[in-house]
């Protein structure tokens, strides 16, 4: 999949709607996101942002528009969601880690139990993803036994045991150290020069500056602005991104 | 070393206070602690009945000397600065008082109590029945653990599904069950049921009324377990592909579990202890079986047996219980720190 160059649709998304009781959280959001895109999600509080990533895994049920993953309509009744979800890795900002399995365990559980491949080579599978994020010393350790930053990059190599196409990120940083921070940041960097294709929650702006292509301004459930990191942060056109970004440099 | 001024040592505050007797209640000196002690004493020594059928005055005196070293006693212990031995010591020293003036003054007859009580002859005769009623019990007990735990989980399983219509029959089912007391359950099970045509022997009512019963108290249990499990648990489960029963059964069931663990030995202890109710329905088990056997041996050695079995039984299991949720806490700690 990473070698594969060919500017390809591989997320898109038609006026989204998402309503939780009166509160209308996304209110007509359309975009793309191609094969091997880096995009990064930026808005202020309560914008919609986390909605948005989680509409598109169906964590939350849109209310109308359309979302189409490699030009499947993943809102059609008839599509078998967990087979879906299996193409899409998520990481969140809690990590989430199954605090009852080692960290091995975590990794290995979704390959045998969804994807039903040997506990052999789930486990081989699992030690070279903990040694890609630097933590294959800890395999047989429990996710309370470690760091924040190491236990989420634990929920990283879990989510990347699926073999998934994209990968969602909602604010994977922020309930971390600062000290820790930037172990995290680098497995994400690396994902991306691979070639993984990922939406990122995030206001890590150096981040974003280096890895990633293109990014989206939410404000009020809307996209308010779009463009290359380049182009938001030194020239922001509206007036939400400017303030907005006035706050957090 | 160029220090030029050497900070004068300032003198605890408390150091004062406690040093100055007379900041010190007077309760808490020491001529109060042993005078008042050594006044027990002497009000014992001179005022305690010599002879043993008691005369009202001598039960005042009785009276009077428990509450004397009770109020001491409890003004001893609530003072922090004394030594805790000194406190061990105390309760010590109460329990044999309080023993010595039952033994002395009790219409106990001490010299038949073996006879009496622990009749070995008389359990010899017993004991026969007693073990196949103690069979009964454990038979009763552990069919509607089996029971209890399965139906429970079934119920907990399907709440969490959170389906209004299924969610009232399930809260129905629980209301209804914990509020019948079970031996009304048994005999309606037992006695009623028939009438509409389904009989069931004495020992399957008594199974099935303790089943039912401890169920509802299973379900609220296990689904206790269930929602101490946080949602991101279950969002990070189900995003990795996993469907609602593997989520179930990988994740969610074995985090509740620890939870659940400690109070389900417990009920499963209260709902052994039920069995005794069956005796209402005429299954002989162990309680029925030694009031039988006390009654045609005319001596009461069955019962005091039956009770040594029970604690048997019980007594490791609410200790499991109670080990088990330390462990728990203790693991909960480590996990929020
Ligand atoms: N399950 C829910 N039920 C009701 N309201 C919700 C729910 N989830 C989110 N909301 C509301 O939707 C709005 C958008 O929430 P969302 O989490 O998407 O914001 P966000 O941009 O991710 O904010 P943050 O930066 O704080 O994470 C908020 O007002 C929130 O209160
Ligand atoms: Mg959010």
């Amino acid at each position: 999949m990473s070698d594969q160059t060919s500017p390809e649709i591989m997320i898109e998304v038609v006026d989204l709607h998402k309503r939780f009781k009166d509160l209308h959280v996304l209110k007509g959001i359309s975009t793309t996101v191609k094969r091997s895109e880096v995009v990064a999600v930026m808005g202020p509080s309560g914008s919609g942002k986390s909605t948005f990533l989680r509409c598109l895994n169906r964590l939350e049920e849109p209310n109308s528009g359309h979302i189409y993953i490699e030009g499947v309509d993943i809102l059609s009744p008839y599509i078998d969601i967990n087979k879906l979800r299996t193409e899409m890795g998520m990481v969140f900002q809690s990590f989430n880690l199954f605090p009852h399995m080692t960290c091995i365990q975590n990794v290995m559980l979704a390959p045998m139990h969804v994807r039903k491949i040997s506990r052999d080579e789930a486990y081989e599978r699992g030690i070279k993803l903990l040694e890609k994020v630097g933590l294959a010393h800890k395999a047989d350790a429990y996710p309370e036994q470690l760091s924040g930053g190491q236990q989420q990059r634990v929920a990283i190599a879990r989510a990347l045991a699926m073999q998934p196409q994209i990968m969602f990120f909602d604010e994977p940083t922020s309930a971390l150290d600062p000290e820790m921070i930037g172990e995290v940041l680098d497995v994400m960097s690396t994902l991306a020069r691979e070639g993984m294709t990922m939406v990122v929650v995030s206001h890590e702006m150096g981040f974003i500056r280096k890895a990633a292509d293109r990014v989206l301004f939410l404000a009020d459930g809307l996209l308010v602005e779009e463009g290359s990191p380049e182009e938001i942060f030194n020239n922001p056109q509206h007036a939400r991104t400017k303030d907005f970004l006035s706050k957090i440099l | 070393m160029t220090q030029a001024t050497i900070p004068t040592r300032v003198p605890s505050r408390l150091q004062d206070l406690r040093e100055q007797a007379g900041r010190i209640p007077f309760i808490r000196r020491k001529e109060f602690t042993y005078g008042s002690l050594a006044g027990l004493a002497v009000f014992a020594v001179l005022f305690l009945p010599r002879t043993v059928p008691l005369t009202p005055a001598g039960m005042a005196v009785i009276a009077l000397l428990v509450v004397g070293s009770i109020a001491w006693a409890a003004i001893f212990f609530s003072d922090e600065l004394k030594p805790e031995w000194s406190k061990t010591l105390t309760a010590f020293a109460l329990l044999i008082l309080f023993g010595f003036l039952y033994y002395r003054y009790s219409t106990a007859q001490w010299s038949r109590m073996m006879t009496l009580f622990m009749n070995m002859e008389v359990i010899k005769v017993a004991l026969p029945r007693l073990l196949e009623g103690l069979v009964i019990t454990v038979k009763i007990a552990i069919s509607s653990w089996v029971i209890s735990t399965l139906l429970g989980l079934f119920l907990a399983v399907f709440r969490a599904f959170d389906n209004r219509v299924l969610n009232i029959f399930i809260i129905a089912y629980v209301d209804v069950f914990r509020a019948i007391p079970i031996m009304v359950l048994m005999v309606v099970i037992y006695f009623a049921l028939p009438y509409v045509g389904l009989t069931l022997d004495a020992m399957t009512s008594a199974i099935l009324a303790l089943g039912l019963n401890s169920a509802a108290y299973v379900a609220e249990i296990f689904r206790g377990g269930i929602m101490s499990v946080k949602k991101g648990q279950i969002e990070a489960a189900r995003a990795l592909g996993l469907n609602t029963w593997q989520t179930m059964r990988l994740v969610l069931l074995p985090q509740a579990i620890r939870v659940v663990m400690p109070p389900l030995v417990g009920n499963y202890v209260a709902s052994a202890k039920d069995t005794a109710l069956a005796s209402s329905i005429s299954v002989i088990e162990m309680m029925k079986a030694a009031l039988v056997e006390q009654a045609m041996l005319a001596n009461p050695s069955p019962l005091i047996f039956c009770f040594v079995l029970y604690l048997l039984m019980f007594v490791p299991l609410t200790r499991l219980s109670s080990i088990l949720e330390q462990r728990m806490k203790k693991s909960q700690r480590k996990a929020n720190v």
